[in-house]
């Protein structure tokens, strides 16, 4: 089980505290499934689990929009959420006696899974602290973290809006893929009534164990997320939120950028690989950039060719991209592939449920997908075709507190 | 539109630079024993062997050195070079894949891209491959021919486009629109050549839905809008502002016909672009994306399946030798468009997008699908 306690490790070192073990199974996970990881997070400490945590394998990405519900009732769905995250996180849905005559409060379907490294993260839309028409709806408008507003319009963007925007959103990530489901599932479950779901976004990932600490490939075969951040520095200065401007509850928080990237397989699959690589500026296969050098080598664009042309193209993903062209600043990346059936033309429905973390928006992000709209050579195979933006509170402190506790202290 | 723009700028510029082509299907296992192993040092151009059959042959080169490289392959004489590799990051490696004959030939590695560098020799024994550059003269007739082709429909087009201007801007809008999907059709022949020019495009044919916050609209699209007009909420042009658009259309597409009249074209752009076209059936007039107010798509998609069909016919003699099962598909490949095409058209005229059925339109997605999967094989035969 080395593989498990490094993860467990890992985790620690990232998140806001694992806890290792199958504490509170009623069978013992070893004899149900060896495979099953048996990783714990706990949803409890400073900062939220699921955005520094290596990424697990899947991902069930939920927005949620409320019904017409009172203040109170808010406060209330979101104390269910905080207890039942926390119980499906622990392994411990399933712990409670169970009235035969009830339905089950445990669905059932991941009793098998162990821990699987689920984390659960909650984030709040815009539109949670005033509609659109500028209405206050639960008096939450003054508390509204300063960066929390919708992406602008960007050239080609091909928005659907059933599959974009959201009061709340919830991102479930787990190594096993029917522990993610599940735990959606029943948070679903706790939502009827308050909050109906808006969309839901599958993503798997599967092809390197978060442990082995390299970088996810994308649909086109490319490496996606060599640039992330490293390290506790970099990462506070990127993505964690402290001691700035913002409403005390985002204090230890983030913003989470959503866009749902459906990527033209049929098309890319029929371009020369010369051409592929032009496109990112990276080799594919190594993922080195085309100045030279191995992964992480920072690429250099004022190398050029005889004839005066940069060997990493001026519009390829990288140029554009790179932080170094960006102030320095970077996002942290968290994507997940998806499949989603035929489009309409009969070709797959495929892509990326692009995900990154920041600590300002309008710093750290928007520049670069503004960029990148204008001239990344990528944009040929691909379509934005969902977008969302939440903000990210700071993690419940213990089991006296909920998430979001901060909106209810004014 | 803008999409392709970037792309067959790139290709461009890349490929001139080298005439050997990058095979992503070149894994070993499939050019069985006919693969050398080519080292550029700081110190040496090293091989895996120094003789080989003829044949197709892959490179698998790496750059050991710290510095950018470039291979050269030269024939007996030391002089005529036979291929080349060049921009090849440190510690980067690629695999080149090109037919060789029976001969000596020079390697030569050039770390640095200055003076001499390192050199080998190759001994190539007896095997199937033709002697080099034995279709460089067909090759360099067809990319003549096809330069021929692209100033023709630029001259034409802007003889309609003129045609059309007149028509849109004197308030003549049925004739307008009856002109407008044919007039099209000469942009749509040779459409990737046209996106090369990134500043002409986005004014002559971007989309409504292709643009950003704040950004102006011009161009055919805009036009379209206008005379096939949303019936809520769209307010109509000016009289004036007619006329600008007009006079913008006709400005741009006869700057566009006095720069492909200086254009030189490569066999492997010829290719690429077919390809391109495929793409752009694909991705923007089998959804009818390109023309959402007209619904003229399938006059694009005609054109652009021509146009590409026009390259394939270009480069047809050297196929039909090279790789003749290739030649057979993509005849059929084009064939099986056609008919579909044939079936939504009558006379001049083809069935408005919105009233074709899903069937119909996952049909013709699955026909370019068959022809664009063979078609994008034709660059590495022709180059090869």
């Amino acid at each position: 089980m080395t593989e498990v306690s490094r993860r467990v490790f890992l985790g620690g070192l990232t998140a806001a505290g694992a806890v290792a073990g199958s504490s509170g199974f009623l069978l013992g996970a070893g004899s149900d499934s060896a495979q099953a990881t048996q990783t714990r997070y706990s949803i409890y400490g400073e900062k939220q689990v699921g955005i520094t945590t290596p990424a697990q394998n899947h991902l069930y990405l939920l927005a949620f929009d409320l019904a017409d519900i009172t203040r109170s009732e808010v406060k209330d769905l979101l104390k269910r959420w905080t207890i039942t995250a926390s119980a499906l996180m622990a392994g411990t849905l399933n712990d409670v006696p169970q009235n035969y005559e009830a339905p089950p409060r445990d669905t059932g379907e991941a009793l098998l899974a162990g821990g699987s490294a689920l984390t659960i993260t909650i984030g709040f839309g815009p539109s949670l602290f005033s509609t659109a028409e500028g209405d206050d709806r639960f008096g939450f408008a003054s508390l509204t973290p300063l960066e929390l507003r919708q992406l602008p319009q960007l050239a080609r963007d091909a928005i659907r809006d059933e599959e974009s925007f959201g009061d709340i959103c919830l991102q479930i990530c787990g190594d096993n893929s029917i522990a993610v489901f599940h735990a959606g599932r029943n948070l679903i479950r706790e939502a009827f009534g308050s909050a109906t779901l808006r969309w839901s976004h599958s993503g798997f990932n599967g092809a390197v164990p978060a442990s082995k600490a390299l970088t996810a490939r994308n649909l086109f075969g490319f490496k996606d997320g060599t640039a992330n951040p490293i390290g506790d520095d970099d990462l506070e200065e990127n993505i964690w939120i402290s001691g700035s401007s913002e409403p005390p509850f985002m204090n230890g928080g983030s913003y989470l950028a959503m866009r749902k990237i459906k990527m033209h397989l049929d098309t890319w699959d029929r371009s020369p690989l010369r051409e592929q690589e032009a496109i990112f500026g990276r080799s594919r296969d190594a993922g080195a950039p085309l100045s030279g050098g191995h992964e992480h080598s920072a690429p250099d664009f004022a190398l050029a060719s005889k004839d005066g042309t940069p060997l990493i193209p001026k519009d390829s993903h990288l140029a554009i991209a790179h932080s170094s062209r960006h102030g320095g600043k970077k996002m942290l990346r968290r994507g997940y592939s998806y499949e989603n059936g035929l489009d309409k033309v009969g070709n797959i429905e495929a892509g990326l449920i692009f995900i990154a973390y920041v600590n300002s928006l309008n710093v750290n992000f928007i520049p670069v997908l503004e960029a990148l709209a204008k001239s990344d050579a990528l944009n040929e195979y691909i379509s934005h075709v969902g977008t969302a933006v939440f903000a990210i509170p700071r993690a419940p402190r213990d089991e006296y507190d909920f998430i979001g506790s901060g909106l209810f202290e004014s | 539109m803008l999409k392709t723009s970037q792309r067959f700028s790139i290709s461009i510029v890349i490929a001139l630079s080298s005439v050997l082509v990058l095979s992503s299907c070149a894994k070993r296992i499939e050019s069985g024993a006919n693969v050398i192993e080519l080292e550029s040092s700081s110190s040496a151009c090293k091989t895996s062997t120094d003789t080989i059959s003829a044949g197709s042959i892959t490179f698998s080169i790496t750059n050991t050195s710290n510095k950018v490289t470039e291979v050269y392959l030269f024939a007996s004489d030391k002089k005529s070079i036979v291929s080349e590799a060049e921009n090849i990051g440190p510690s980067i490696s690629r695999d080149l894949v090109f037919e060789l004959s029976e001969g000596t030939y020079y390697i030569q590695c050039i770390p640095g891209m200055k003076g001499d560098g390192f050199s080998t020799t190759l001994e190539v024994t007896p095997g199937s491959a033709s002697k080099a550059g034995a279709y460089q003269d067909e090759l360099d007739q067809a990319a003549a021919y096809y330069k021929e082709f692209v100033i023709n429909q630029a001259t034409l087009l802007l003889q309609e486009t003129k045609k059309f201007a007149t028509l849109y801007s004197s308030g003549k809008e049925a004739a307008a629109r009856a002109l407008y999907p044919h007039a099209r059709m000469y942009w749509e022949r040779i459409e990737p050549v046209a996106e090369s020019f990134g500043d002409l495009d986005p004014i002559l044919d971007l989309r409504e839905a292709d643009l950003e916050e704040g950004q102006s609209w011009t161009g055919w699209h805009l036009i379209e809008k206008d005379l096939w007009a949303p019936t809520k909420g769209y307010q109509a042009l000016t009289k004036k502002e007619r006329t600008a658009a007009s006079n913008m259309l006709v400005e741009k597409t006869s700057e566009l016909l006095t720069r492909v009249k200086s254009l030189e074209y490569k066999p492997f752009q010829m290719s690429n672009g077919a390809k391109e076209l495929l793409d752009e059936v694909a991705t923007g007039k089998v959804t009818g994306e390109e023309e959402i107010w007209s619904g003229t798509d399938l006059y694009d998609f005609q054109a652009n399946i021509e146009g590409a069909e026009k390259v394939y016919e270009l480069l047809k003699s050297v196929v039909a030798k090279k790789d003749p099962a290739l030649s057979k598909k993509l005849e059929r490949g084009f064939a099986n468009v056609y008919s579909l095409l044939d079936a939504q058209r009558s006379g001049t005229a083809f069935t408005h997008y919105s009233q074709l059925s899903q069937k119909e339109i996952l049909e013709m997605a699955a026909a370019v699908d068959a022809l664009a999967e063979p078609l994008s094989h034709l660059t590495s035969v022709v180059v090869g």
